[in-house]
């Protein structure tokens, strides 16, 4: 079984650096999800370990052998690209019995590992079918299996649910797992769809401008994001601008626009410091006027409601504060199925500890939030 | 006067039957949703109404006009989809006057329409820029408000936020939500992401294999599906076989294994085999053993999922339920293999009767 490791990898498009300095290990037998928005450098990074970009600097080790100048097909992995190229002259089982057969494997045995995946993907009821027939999901699945079929120990996906239907999306991913772990495969799934990322990887690697802004697994980034980036593309929160205005043994207390008070549990930060106020928005509770709040909480604000959204297992309400900053907040549907409609007075509140703060980034609020 | 009225539209590729008797009634400034899985004949059917595509039968009124003699120029339908369309060689502003100015409007006079257009998707500092120059989704919203300055009041999406991040895809839907809302347009918009459709729609028309399977409010359909092909499609549910065994005031109680599960169902008869739906995060652990519709079972895997903890519950031999229990209702301290207890109240549990070619063959995505 394969471990992966980067060392100081530098690669440069012209003008462009794709790969930053970047040093990462990847154990035997891991699901790793490289997570980041467009441009960000995943793609580049995946191509590096298969072998398909050669780094400007560094060195890249698959079972701590160097590989930079090892040809791609020597490096016992499989790179399944976001653009899936089927031979269009072959059926769907032959295009993923061309896997293993290319390795060295038996027809038998080829076909019979084919027709497994396809099952898995399934797929079974295509295999004889055209890839010209098949929709563009159903061909990306055909590569998949394709890939799979190698039983290559390293698999490196680039974005393999992207051109999925989202219900699709959700099934496979949880199969695609399951098959890399019965299998004691190593994965690096390139994504930029953070739910996905979350359901399928031992470890994230959350990735903006070539440099890593955390690795960690999916309950560390997303309980304690190391950035406001990283807090703003795994999970979304509200993010206030604020100055520390008390600071406690026990926390402190935050002056956000027009002199709105906030007890928050941080108190790492001086008095004056400018900071971010981080809040998730299923930690704000919404209360209608004449409802009962427990009294032991600290910041009750009141407001009013922009929109309603229903998200299915959720329910999200944009709500403007009375300091007139803007408010989500994020109810299960278990818990309450009405909409607040617009205009609605509410009374918002959440707890010291459901709050995080972070130093003003010296790029701006808007810019180190920025997705693209 | 409903902006767009259908009635029986069929449409038939040689022997595949794309779209089969649909009748449709969207109504003025309403954002209506069509979703389905692929193949299912949804940009069919959009495409039926921008005339794109001739329907082999049936009627299309758009502001109770036939649509069936006039052609594509002439429909006054602002049409976006999926690939980014916008003229390579023209900028922004050229890009967005193009339908005022093929109609014969002098600069001027779209020139004002032009800029509060700009304006509203937030790109005016943009407007002699080359599309290439911008991103996919700063793109896309030009595509939009060409469309929009083409005057017309219904907009017909299909996909139009496929090709973007997952990220940014979320940020302009609401957007363009409120774009259309505030200028009072009609919208049907086709997308394969449920949650898009949910949280923007007005109403949504759940597709399958070129017919329409049901339509209604998000939450009515997501909460109360009256089909159980919508009740998979739109988010995730648990499924169990079980039988009718005594009706009540209340409504139908069905036995799964050895559970009678107390539901509000009026539809069904005693002794009927039914199959019961429930979602995985309206069933949810409990410590009250004898409370009502009560499952034991035994915990199989643990997930972290973001908002949520996803639990795999074995219930019995080869029959496992997913349990989703949100974290900021608190952690839960359990581990694989511990013995639990699972409940849904009875508005939770939805019931069906059992397809005719089976459940999986129903519930097939494709």
């Amino acid at each position: 079984m394969p471990s992966v490791r980067l060392v100081d990898v530098v690669k440069r498009f012209g003008t462009i650096t794709a790969i930053n300095r970047l040093s990462m290990e990847i154990p035997d037998g891991e699901y790793v999800c490289i997570l980041g928005p467009t441009g960000s450098g995943k793609t580049s990074l995946l191509k590096i370990v298969a072998g398909l970009t050669v780094p400007d600097e560094g060195e890249v080790y698959i079972n701590d052998r160097l590989v930079v100048s090892m040809p791609p097909e020597e490096r016992g992995a499989v790179y399944v690209p976001q653009q899936y190229a089927l031979f269009p002259h072959m059926t769907v089982l032959e295009n993923v019995a061309f896997g293993p057969l290319s390795r060295g494997t038996s027809e038998d045995e080829a076909l019979r590992t084919a027709r497994e995946m396809l099952e898995m993907m399934r797929l079974g009821h295509r295999a004889d079918s055209k890839p010209d027939e098949l929709s563009g999901g159903m061909q990306q699945r055909v590569a998949l299996a394709r890939g799979l079929a190698t039983k290559a120990k390293l698999l490196l996906l680039d974005e393999p649910l992207g051109a999925l239907d989202a219900r699709l999306r959700v099934e496979l991913r949880h199969k695609l797992r399951e098959l890399a772990k019965e299998s004691g495969i190593t994965a690096i799934h390139v994504t930029h769809d953070q739910a996905e990322a979350t359901a399928i990887g031992d470890q994230i690697v959350v990735l903006r401008d070539g440099r890593i802004r955390q690795y960690a697994t999916p309950f560390h980034v997303y309980m304690r994001p190391q950035s406001l980036f990283v807090a703003h593309f795994v999970g979304g929160a509200n993010f206030f601008q604020a100055m520390v205005a008390e600071r406690h043994s026990d926390g402190s207390i935050l002056e956000l626009n027009q002199g709105l008070l906030v007890k928050v549990q941080d108190n790492t930060y001086l008095p004056g410091e400018e900071v971010v106020l981080v809040i998730r928005e299923d930690r704000v509770n919404v209360a209608e006027p004449g409802e009962q709040i427990p009294s032991e909480l600290y910041n009750v604000v009141q407001g009013e409601v922009l929109s309603s959204r229903f998200l299915g297992e959720f329910i999200s309400c944009q709500i403007r504060l009375a300091n007139g900053d803007l408010l989500t907040s994020r109810t299960p549907t278990s818990k309450t199925d009405r909409l607040l409609p617009a205009g609605q007075k509410v009374i918002a509140h959440f707890e010291p500890s459901d709050t995080t703060v972070y130093s003003y980034p010296p790029i701006g609020l808007t810019r180190e939030l920025r997705v693209l | 006067m409903p902006q767009v009225q259908i009635t029986g539209l069929a449409k038939r590729y040689g022997s595949i039957t794309a779209l089969e008797n649909i009748n449709l009634t969207i109504r003025e400034k309403e954002y209506v949703s069509i979703i389905g899985p692929s193949g299912c004949g949804k940009s069919t059917l959009i495409k039926c109404i921008a005339g794109i595509v001739k329907p082999d039968e049936g009627e299309i009124l758009v502001n109770g006009k036939s649509m069936g003699d006039v052609p594509i120029q002439h429909r006054r339908i602002g049409y976006v989809f999926q690939e980014l369309t916008l003229f390579p060689h023209m900028r922004i502003i050229e890009n967005v006057s193009y339908g005022p100015r093929v109609q014969g409007q002098s600069l001027q006079s779209s020139r004002a329409l032009v800029s509060e257009l700009l304006d509203l998707i937030r790109l005016s500092d943009r407007a002699s820029s080359f599309p290439s120059e911008l991103s996919g989704g700063a793109q896309q919203r030009v595509a939009v408000s060409r469309a929009l300055a083409s005057g017309s009041t219904l907009l017909l999406f299909d996909e139009p936020f496929g090709a973007l991040d997952a990220k940014v895809r979320m940020e302009l839907r609401y957007e363009i939500k409120r774009m259309t809302t505030d200028l009072g347009l009609t919208v049907l918009h086709v997308t394969h992401d449920q949650e898009e459709a949910m949280s923007i729609s007005d109403r949504i028309i759940v597709m399958k294999a070129g017919r329409i399977v049901e339509d209604g409010s998000p939450l009515e359909l997501y909460l109360r599906p009256k089909n159980i092909f919508t009740a998979n499609f739109l988010g995730e549910a648990n499924f169990l076989e079980g039988k009718v065994v005594e009706q009540t005031p209340a409504g139908s109680v069905v036995q799964v294994g050895d559970t009678c599960l107390q539901t509000v169902d009026q539809t069904r008869r005693v002794g009927e085999e039914v199959i019961v739906a429930v979602r995985p995060e309206f069933l949810q652990v409990t410590q009250d053993l004898k409370g009502q519709n009560c499952l034991r079972g035994k915990i199989s895997g643990i997930r972290f999922m973001g908002h949520m903890t996803r639990f795999e519950v074995e219930v019995s031999e080869g029959r496992t339920l997913s349990v989703e229990h949100p974290i900021c209702f608190g952690e839960l301290d359990i581990e694989p293999q511990d013995e639990i207890t699972i409940a849904a109240s009875p508005p939770h549990i939805r019931v069906y009767p059992v397809p005719e070619d089976g459940l999986d063959r129903e519930l097939q995505l494709e």
